[in-house]
């Protein structure tokens, strides 16, 4: 029997489960929690029984923060280079050596309570890209749950827009379905099953010739992105094991958004950047694309949990038993930063959206409990991949925090012996000293971040322009605030069994 | 098109990021724990020595050589890299009386001093029981007010009650002497000598109590003998003691490593009172406030 038809295969959380299964899985969702909790106590309580270990430990610990640091830094100058290549290559030149005319784009877009300017600047997008329009099925997917208000939204759209691509549905998705968790995956899927019955199958569409791009609605595709999506699916090796990934810049609205939000949504950025250097750790997030086939063979995204973005790429991978990657296109979308009609707001919003990105561990138990469950992965890769999720949650949750806070602690806990020695008058001066040269880090990325910038408008002034280059400076508080907190809060959650739900980002623009 | 690195390159490179770690992690340890090449390219352990003074302009002497100066945004210096030996440390601050003392430096521990440099010049101004608005009008002064309360009482408010103080020796009651508190320290005369004790957590209790290495600690010790007839702190400072002897005022440290810096502040005979951060003197029935005024030269201590 193959994995994806076993009863774990779309498996949300422990509590789906029974008996031993259920056991193993919930240890499974504490050990994210567990070993980030476990760290950090570890850390006071060696600062205060051993504070020359903890001392040795955290210095230790600040080389490898470094190291870490240049060495992602190289991996994001290098993608910052082939970014900037491919946003100048001519992708309609590149694919019309190729035959691509079978290739079609269906574009979902799954919306909630966003206004109709966003969902209007969407579909103007898609317009402007240099595609055949009459090869894209856009399925604008509405929520039951918002009633009519949004159904007219949709129709609205449909009927100023509609002719101008192959097909257009719009989809409503009815509300309370049993085993479903109200989000974008139980609306996406319903989405792609009902484009399936009414356009591929009533228009006889291969499958296989369908890339499916589930896309937030605050998406805006660059130009030449169908193009360049094309390409890659074409040249790519075995294409229906793969998902192709876009990354996203939040440039709509960055002139608009404070400076703490530019910040995190910069590092955002510069993320998935490293991570398309990366293949192998590289998994779907937020806007992407996964072939039809591939994603009716696995059954859509899954509806029972929030981070469908990542889980469907972890879906295909024990479909196909570890037989699966993420083509980096190297290629951006953009999207909305956080912004909202009040600082605090915004800052509110930042953090709860930090915090479902966080909540992205829960696919940590489904990785681990297909790794005992699937015996057709290979081991090097069960191997490599519990490394890489386990170390990208632990360094999420605690690495900043030790860094910036608790590097101080055998000083504080240590007692008068450790503060007589010339380690503890030592610790602080290395620990800044390897920091300054971390922060060097920060240059590549105010470079990075403003070579990137859309153009200046009528409202930007100069001190907009500068602050644009000193925010930087604040990362060692958005880390903290926003990736160490929300992912330390969310792995707690988890740890307790507290399962989050999905939580809509609300879009404001000034 | 531009791909992204063969995993090969991408593997070689995360083993060189491996191997920089490995080589620079003993480096960087050994260094921090206190460690240094010498001339013959031999591992030697070596010490330090904090040296904390709160305002700028602090010279710190090592055995006569300049080593170091207080600054704006440093309110004390860390000597690093000193061999494990005894050394005169001497810190001057123009217009103030230098602080000695003789400090011992272990393997890869950081001695600590904190010196107290007082005015070369102490003078005194009379705290007036009237003084004149510019109406012309004579009003009384609340500052002599307060300090006539002062002296009216023969403890501070700092001051605990006699029976609460518990000899370091015994459990008996102390009858004849007057215990002033400050920051868990706690200052008496004891019959002819002025004892402090140690009343904080143990595991804070200040270097001055305890052997070179801190690793046995009294919470008690003796800091002066003599004929005394009055002990209260320094002000700001609560390792620094003021007393009075029938000769004059005195201002001792509690540091006895090597001999205390004592500096004689005013001859005399008469009664003082230490208020927040002000020291009054009574001689007879007139009282003086003490002034510590910085002169412009370095003046040579008074040590007795």
């Amino acid at each position: 029997m193959s994995y994806k038809d076993s009863p774990y295969f779309h498996i949300g959380r422990a509590t789906e489960l029974q008996g031993r299964d259920r056991l193993i899985y919930r240890m499974l969702e504490m050990l994210p929690g567990f070993l980030s909790w476990g760290t950090l106590l570890s850390t006071i309580f060696l600062s205060y029984y051993f504070p020359v270990a903890a001392a040795i430990f955290i210095i230790a610990f600040d080389l490898y923060w470094l190291l870490k640091t240049l060495y992602l830094s190289f991996f994001l100058h290098r993608n910052w280079k082939r970014l900037k290549h491919n946003m100048t290559v001519d992708w309609r030149a590149q694919i019309a050596t190729l035959k691509h005319e079978h290739v079609r784009h269906m574009v979902i877009l799954p919306f909630y309570s966003e206004d109709r300017e966003t969902i209007g600047n969407n579909i103007l997008s898609l317009m402007r890209s240099e595609t055949d329009l009459t090869n894209m099925i856009i399925v604008l997917a509405s929520e039951g749950r918002r009633g009519t208000e949004a159904l007219a939204i949709a129709k609205d759209i449909e009927a100023e827009y509609g002719k101008k691509f192959g097909h257009f549905l719009v989809t409503v998705h009815p509300e309370d379905v049993p085993g479903e968790m109200a989000g974008k995956g139980s609306n996406i899927s319903f989405a792609a099953e009902k484009a399936r019955v009414e356009i591929l199958d009533v228009h006889h569409i291969p499958y296989e010739d369908v890339l499916v791009s589930a896309f937030d609605i605050d998406t805006v595709v660059y130009k030449h992105y169908f193009s360049c999506l094309t390409w890659h699916f074409l040249t790519t090796k075995n294409p229906y094991r793969a998902s192709y990934q876009p990354v996203p810049f939040y440039n709509n609205n960055i002139w608009d958004a404070p400076a703490l939000s530019r910040v995190v949504a910069g590092s955002g950025t510069f993320w998935q950047m490293i991570q398309q250097e990366r293949p192998e750790k590289n998994v779907t997030f937020s806007s992407h694309t996964i072939p039809f086939k591939t994603l009716y063979d696995v059954g859509y995204w899954q509806k029972n949990m929030v981070s469908e973005d990542s889980r469907i790429y972890w879906n295909a991978f024990f479909a196909y038993d570890g037989d699966y990657k993420t083509v980096s296109l190297s290629y951006p979308v953009s999207m909305d930063a956080n912004l909202a009609p009040t600082f605090f707001e915004t800052l509110k919003n930042i953090y709860k959206q930090q915090r479902r990105w966080a909540w992205g561990a829960e696919n940590v138990p489904y990785i681990l409990f297909g790794f005992l469950k699937n015996k057709k992965v290979p081991l090097m890769k069960k191997i490599s991949t519990t490394f890489v999720q386990l170390e990208g949650y632990w360094s999420l949750a605690t690495n900043p925090l030790m860094i910036f806070m608790l590097g101080w602690l055998p000083l504080v806990l240590g007692g008068k012996i450790f503060n007589s020695t010339v380690l503890s008058y030592n610790l602080p001066i290395v620990t800044r000293n390897l920091m300054i040269l971390a922060m060097a880090g920060l240059v590549v990325s105010a470079m990075v971040f403003l070579s990137f910038l859309p153009q200046v408008t009528v409202r930007t002034r100069k001190r907009d322009k500068a602050l644009m280059l000193l925010q930087w400076i604040f990362i060692p508080v958005t880390i903290i605030i926003f990736g160490a907190i929300p992912g330390l809060d969310a792995q707690t959650r988890l740890f307790f069994g507290r399962y989050m739900g999905f939580w809509v980002t609300p879009k404001f623009h000034k | 098109m531009k791909e992204p690195l063969q995993s090969r390159k991408r593997f070689l490179i995360s083993a060189l990021f491996v191997v920089v770690f490995l080589l620079f992690i003993p480096i960087i340890l050994l260094y921090s724990i206190g460690y240094r090449l010498d001339n013959t390219l031999t591992l030697t352990p070596t010490g330090g020595m904090y040296v904390f003074y709160p305002e700028s302009g602090a010279k710190v002497f090592l055995n006569g050589i300049l080593s170091d100066q207080t600054s704006l945004f440093e309110r004390g210096v860390f000597i690093s890299d000193l061999a494990p030996v005894l050394y005169h440390v001497e810190v001057q601050k123009t217009g103030y009386l230098p602080w000695k003392k003789d400090i011992d430096v272990g393997e890869r521990r950081v001695a600590e001093a904190y010196p107290f440099l007082i005015p070369a010049v102490v003078g005194t101004s009379t705290v007036p029981r009237f003084i004149t608005l510019n109406s012309g009008t004579s009003v009384t002064n609340t500052l002599y007010s307060k300090v006539v309360e002062l002296f009216a009482t023969s403890t501070t408010k700092a001051s605990v009650p006699l029976k609460n103080i518990i000899t370091p020796t015994s459990t008996t009651l102390v009858a004849s002497s007057t215990a002033i508190v400050r920051k868990d320290i706690e200052i008496a005369i004891e019959g002819k000598q002025i004892v402090a004790w140690w009343k904080g957590n143990k595991d804070s209790t200040p270097f001055y109590f305890c052997d070179a290495d801190r690793l046995e600690c009294n919470n008690v010790m003796k800091v002066a003998d003599g004929d005394f007839l009055d002990v209260d702190f320094y002000p700001g400072r609560n390792d620094v003691i003021l007393y009075t002897t029938k000769d004059g005022i005195y201002a001792t440290e509690l540091d006895q490593r090597s001999l205390p810096n004592t500096h004689k502040l005013l001859s005399g005979n008469f009664e003082f009172r230490e208020d927040n951060q002000r020291v009054f003197i009574k001689e007879k029935n007139f009282y003086y406030e003490l002034l510590f005024i910085a002169s412009t030269t370095l003046t040579n201590a008074i040590s007795i």
